[in-house]
This record gives C-alpha cells, structure tokens and sequence, in this order.
C-alpha cells in the first residue's frame, strides 16, 4: 500500500495504490487520522491505483466519513474499479459517500 | 479435494502471500478477473472472522484455504481449528442505516454472502469448514 499526498486549494488529495485489504487498511486509516487531527477538512481518497478492498478497506472510509461528517468536513473517492465499485455497492457505502468518475470532478465538488 | 491447497498461519501478514499464490493458480486456469477478486475478498474475510474470532490462546496455528476453479465454478473453502464458530450467523450489518450512524460490524460475512451463490458452514471434528462457490458465465465466443 503506497499513499501520495498533494494538495488542491483546500482540497488535500490522496492517491492511494494496491490492496485495501488488513493490512492496508490500517496504513490508509493512520494517514487520513493524522490528516483529520491537522484540521484538513476535505479530502479525495484516489482509488486509480486500487485493485482490491475488503470490509476491512471499506470501514477504513466510514470511519473518517463519519468523523467529518460531525465536524463539517467531507470525504469523497473517484476512480473506482469495476470489482471495487461493486464492493461498495453491496456494503451500501455507494449510498453515503460521494464516488466520481475523476479526481478533476471530485476536487471541484469539494472546492 | 481442492486443487490448491494453502497453509497459512493466523497472521494478517500472511494474507497478502496467499493472495498472490491464488491469483497466479487462477490465472493459470484461465479464471475471468472476477473470479480472482472474489477468491480474494472470501479469503480475506474468512481468515479475517478466523484469526480475530477463532481462537482462545495466543498460539500459532495453522488455517488451510482451498481453491479450486473448474467448469466456471469458482470453490473457496477455508478451515481453520479454532473454537465452533459460524460466521453465517453473525447478524447482518444494516445497509439503510445512513453512514455517518452505520454500526461497524459483520460486513465482511455479508459481502461475501452477496458475492457468492452459496456460503455453508460444517463442523467436522475439531474443525471449522466455511466453503464459498460462485459459478460465473463462461466467456462469449467470439
């Protein structure tokens, strides 16, 4: 699991690359916590680069979804992969946390 | 008998090996991408429910996962030697609940529920046996 961080105005954005499984899902949750505790308020979870996610992967964005939520903050993710994108369908993640197509749409949103 | 068999230890780091040797037997069987996911994602949450779930002491053992693809059926079965434990009666998570009050739990069972076509549980002996099968269309002729 490798993570780049860039910055877009206000908008940090993450480029996250391989599997958001266990293991990968407690070095993704470290970054965004620590993200969160620096008072970074909108982030753009990039999942070009992700070819697998798990519960585990999957819990790892509710969590700061929910924390932002409380404090006026918004987490969204672009570019999911077929099989990933049916993952979240099936967790009913889909439903909460805003997906677009590229990480160009999501910045603007969050803007 | 599956066709590959994998002894692993109940250790998360362990995952990420067994992933790799049944990505590579399934391509080697000609299995559509889909098939791999999924043998991943059942693995992950099997052995997942096992290690954090199965087991009293703090001991090495040993999970086996099988996999096998033949006819366009995929067949996943992981046991492992821990206490009696059936993750297909672990409540399902509910899905409606909006995100930000989403109780965290047993999401992993239900994603492997939705994925598959059948999901059982055996106790056999001092074993625990979850066994996953998904058929998937065989690919168009050109």
């Amino acid at each position: 699991m490798k993570i780049e961080e860039r910055r877009e105005g206000r908008v940090v954005v993450l480029s996250v690359e391989g599997r958001l499984d266990h293991a990968g899902a407690e070095i993704f949750d470290a970054h965004v916590s620590r993200l969160i505790a620096a008072d970074e308020r909108a982030l753009v979870i990039d999942f070009h680069g992700v070819d697998f996610v798990a519960s585990m992967g999957i819990r790892a964005l509710i969590k700061p979804y929910q924390a932002l939520a409380q404090q006026g903050g918004r987490i969204v993710v672009a570019n999911l992969g077929e099989s990933v994108r049916s993952v979240f369908r099936l967790a009913g993640i889909d439903q909460a946390v805003p997906i677009y197509d590229s990480v160009g749409t999501a910045v603007a949103a969050l803007a | 008998m599956p066709e590959l068999i994998l002894e692993i230890a109940n250790d998360f780091a362990a995952l990420g090996p067994a992933s790799d040797r049944v990505r590579e037997y399934l391509d080697g069987r000609g299995a559509p991408g889909a098939a791999a996911f999924l043998a991943d994602l059942v693995i992950e949450e099997l052995v997942t429910n096992s290690i954090k779930y199965g087991y009293d002491d703090a001991a090495q053992h040993s999970i086996r996962v099988g996999v096998d693809f033949h006819d366009d059926q995929l067949r996943v079965e992981v046991c492992d030697d821990g206490h009696a434990f059936n993750p297909l009666e672990q409540a399902a998570p509910d899905i409606t609940v909006p995100a930000e009050e989403r109780a965290i739990g047993g999401l992993g069972i239900h994603l492997v529920r939705q994925m598959t076509d059948d999901v059982r549980y055996e106790r056999r002996g001092a074993s625990n046996i979850v066994t996953a099968t998904k058929t998937f269309p065989p690919a168009a002729e050109a």
